[in-house]
Order: structure tokens, then C-alpha cells, then sequence
């Protein structure tokens, strides 16, 4: 078995700008995925830790990727102390981000001049249990603080108990969360339709919003830890591609790069998340300030190899839809084409578009098998 | 901090409050009345914060 120290010289040496021994595969699954694999069911045992990780366990032997094989995974029980808005869950307890707007049309100016009572309000309006009585609020509010709490100590602890048997790489490369601050508008307050509409009907008072915006993004930024080996801030990014080029231009890119520019001087390291296609925006993206980890869902991968694959890692593009559809054979050739077309000169992670979310997926058999051919064809 | 109004929630209370399934009546369950525990064990009982 490959050890926890020859996966993390895979990585080491990508950051530091070198050819690594092989392609590494930071391939990851959903807790859901994991727990249907696992035969468990999302109304038990999606709520008890252990057994959530006897799944993580069990899915390592499909998804024998060189990091902690799980995607960022909810607080299922906490989202249900606080009558979540924002997450609601099904009756087969499946979490669904409903597109949800807890800020109306005309609150532009009460963001922009009272943002703690904004946010305060926001976050009534998204949270049932916080939707009362101040006092019934803050018991709602310790009873979810204690369940994070219990969380993430278990959490942490069964982590290292996975990463240790399956000798996965135990650099934490999640340290934070920051993106677009046009995409907090449509993500947090508005919803993806309310924030377009706002940016044709509004445009004034959404520009105020993404300018405030962007400046507690970059006060945020100052709270993450600076220079930390492997450590990166997660941004995904979701609604550019939405948006005509003069509209990008105007509400979206140069906030963002506000954000981009002060990771970088700061020595703080980022991973983004390009959702969609993104290749009529390659000349902006050309100024991402380099060091960048990069996954792409449906963005051209010569494209992206060549305009960007220099100076920032990239992985992405593999399409998911073909492990549930495809044969091993088909998966394995795809595995091939894509390292032929990325993998030379290094700067490249294995990594599908986006992360299976349910065992209907992929099959499990084509994950494992991709991930072995990537093991093997991407040696260098 | 004071926590005026806290009632600690039963079993049937959580089970009425959250309206749990049968199915969720396990492990779900099970997490509450630990949560419940360790709140007032940490929060109310002495009438203090950590």
C-alpha cells in the first residue's frame, strides 16, 4: 500500500513546482454517496456519526483516491435543530438547497446601512428556531453550538482514524471558504433568479451590495490562517457563467479579483471551483494570480491546459455522467485521453467535474477502476 | 450567560418538537438527548457559561 507519506510527496511536489512521481487523484464522494454504498439509509444513519464513517470506511475501497475520500459533509442534526431554510430535507432525507430568497427586492438599503441587523434579520428568516422570541432563540442557538461542537470533535477524530487506515494524505486542504461577492448576493439573500433580475432592474443598489460585500470578504480573508503547507481556500463559483460579458465586467469580475489579489499578497493559498463552462471567460482567468488550484466542470480541458495549466494545478473536467453510464473500458480510455491531454508537464490533480453525490452516480465499479488506470497511466 | 425560558426537552418532547419518523426515532433521536445532556449539564446547571 502506498503510504501517507508517498501521497503527501505527490502533493508537496506540485505545490513546489515540480513533476510529482504520478498523477495524484484527489477524487472524492458525498457522505450520501457513501452511505448508500454502504446499504445505509439517510433517515437513521445519516444522524450517527460512526455509523457514518463504518461508510466512509467502506467506500475507500472504491474511491482509493490519496486524500480523505469525503466531500465537506453537513451538520445534518444541527441543520435540524435550527429548521433550516436554506437546507431542507426530504422524507428520504436528502438535503436539498431550495432556491430560496430570505431578502427582498427592496432591502437593498438596509443591507448597506445596517449590515449586522441585516444579517441578524437574514438570518431569522432563514432559520426557524430562530424565528421567535429572543430567548427561545438563544436556547436554539446553544443547543446548535453544541451539536457542532460534538461534530466536529468527532469529526476530527474519525478523520484521522480513516485517513491513518487507508494511508490517505492528512493535509487539510479546506481552511477556509470565500468566492464571488456578486455569488453571496445570489447564495445567501436573494436566490440565483433574484439576484439577475436585481442586477437589470437595481443595478445602483447591487453595485453598493457587492462593494460592501467585497469589503468584508477581504476582512474575512485576514481570519484564515496565512502560509499554511496544502492549505487552501475553497471558493466555488457559480453565477458568471450566467451573465453576458458586459454584465461580468461590470458586477462580477473585479470584486472578485479584489479577493483574488488580496489572497495572494498575503500568502494565502486558494482552490476554486468553475462551475459550468467557462471558456469565453479564459482571458480573465488568465489574471487569477498564479499558485491557483483550479477544478473545472464543463470548460474545455485543452483550453484550460493551455491558457492556464502553467502557472495553477489543475483537475476537473472528467465527466462524472460517464462512470454511471459508461463501460471500464470507456471509463479507462477517458481516464487515458484526459492525462494525455493534461497530465505532461505536471500542474495536474485527477479529480471528476464535480463530486458524485448519490450511488446512482457512477458506478462504483468505474470509479475504482478509473482511479486504478489513473494510478498506473499517470506515472511519469 | 442566563438562559431564561430553557426547558429541558423529554424523549416524547423532542420526538413531538422535531416530529420524528420511526426511522428517525433511532440514531437522530438518540443525538438529541445527548445534546440535550450536555447542554444543560455545561449550561444550565451550574447557571453558567463554560
Amino acid at each position: 500500500m502506498e503510504t501517507i507519506e508517498y501521497k503527501d510527496s505527490l502533493y508537496r511536489a506540485l505545490w513546489n513546482g515540480q513533476i510529482p512521481d504520478r498523477v495524484p487523484v484527489s477524487q472524492n464522494v458525498d457522505l450520501v454517496y457513501a452511505l448508500q454504498y454502504a446499504g445505509m439509509s439517510l433517515t437513521r444513519e445519516q444522524y450517527n456519526l460512526d455509523k457514518c464513517f463504518e461508510a466512509v470506511d467502506k467506500v475507500c475501497e472504491v474511491c482509493d483516491s490519496d486524500n480523505y475520500p469525503i466531500s465537506s459533509s453537513k451538520n445534518v442534526v444541527a441543520l435540524r435543530i435550527m429548521g433550516s431554510r436554506d437546507w431542507v430535507m426530504g422524507k428520504d432525507g436528502f438535503l436539498q438547497h431550495p432556491n430560496h430568497a430570505s431578502m427582498r427586492e427592496d432591502e437593498y438599503d438596509f443591507m448597506i446601512s445596517d449590515f449586522k441587523g441585516f444579517s441578524a434579520e437574514m438570518n431569522r428568516r432563514s432559520n426557524a428556531a430562530y424565528d421567535c422570541s429572543p430567548e427561545e432563540a438563544a436556547l436554539a442557538r446553544l443547543r446548535v453550538d453544541v451539536s457542532n461542537d460534538r461534530y466536529n470533535r468527532k469529526n476530527a477524530e474519525k478523520k484521522k482514524w480513516i485517513n491513518e487506515k487507508h494511508q490517505r494524505s492528512t493535509f487539510e486542504k479546506t481552511i477556509g471558504m470565500s468566492g464571488g461577492p456578486f455569488d453571496t448576493i445570489a447564495n445567501n439573500y436573494r436566490s440565483f433568479t433574484g439576484a439577475l433580475n436585481d442586477m437589470r432592474r437595481y443595478p445602483d443598489k447591487v453595485l453598493e451590495a457587492v462593494r460592501l460585500l467585497t469589503d468584508n470578504a477581504l476582512k474575512r480573508i485576514d481570519m484564515i490562517p496565512a502560509g499554511v503547507e496544502g492549505g487552501r481556500i475553497f471558493m466555488p463559483l457559480h453565477m458568471a457563467t450566467f451573465m453576458k460579458e458586459k454584465d461580468f465586467t461590470r458586477f462580477w469580475w473585479p470584486y472578485y479579483k479584489e479577493v483574488l489579489d488580496k489572497c495572494a499578497a498575503t500568502d494565502r493559498r486558494i482552490f476554486i471551483f468553475f462551475e459550468d463552462r467557462w471558456d469565453r471567460y479564459m482571458d480573465y482567468l488568465q489574471q487569477i494570480p498564479p499558485g491557483a488550484e483550479m477544478q473545472f466542470e464543463f470548460t474545455d480541458a485543452a483550453l484550460a491546459k493551455e491558457k492556464l495549466g502553467k502557472n495553477n494545478i489543475i483537475c476537473g473536467f472528467y465527466p462524472v455522467q460517464l462512470l454511471k453510464s459508461g463501460t471500464i473500458e470507456q471509463v479507462e480510455e477517458e481516464a487515458k485521453r484526459l492525462l494525455d491531454l493534461c497530465a505532461p508537464g505536471g500542474n495536474f490533480i485527477f479529480k471528476t467535474d464535480k463530486n458524485p453525490i448519490l450511488l446512482a452516480d457512477t458506478k462504483p465499479e468505474n470509479m475504482k477502476a478509473v482511479i486504478a488506470t489513473v494510478k498506473e497511466y499517470g506515472k511519469y | 450567560m442566563d438562559y431564561p425560558g430553557y426547558k429541558r426537552y423529554s424523549r416524547e418532547d423532542l420526538i413531538a418538537k422535531y416530529d420524528l419518523t420511526e426511522d428517525e426515532q433511532t440514531y437522530l433521536l438518540d443525538e438529541l438527548l445527548a445534546i440535550e445532556e450536555e447542554v444543560y449539564e455545561k449550561y444550565i446547571k451550574e447557571g453558567g457559561d463554560r
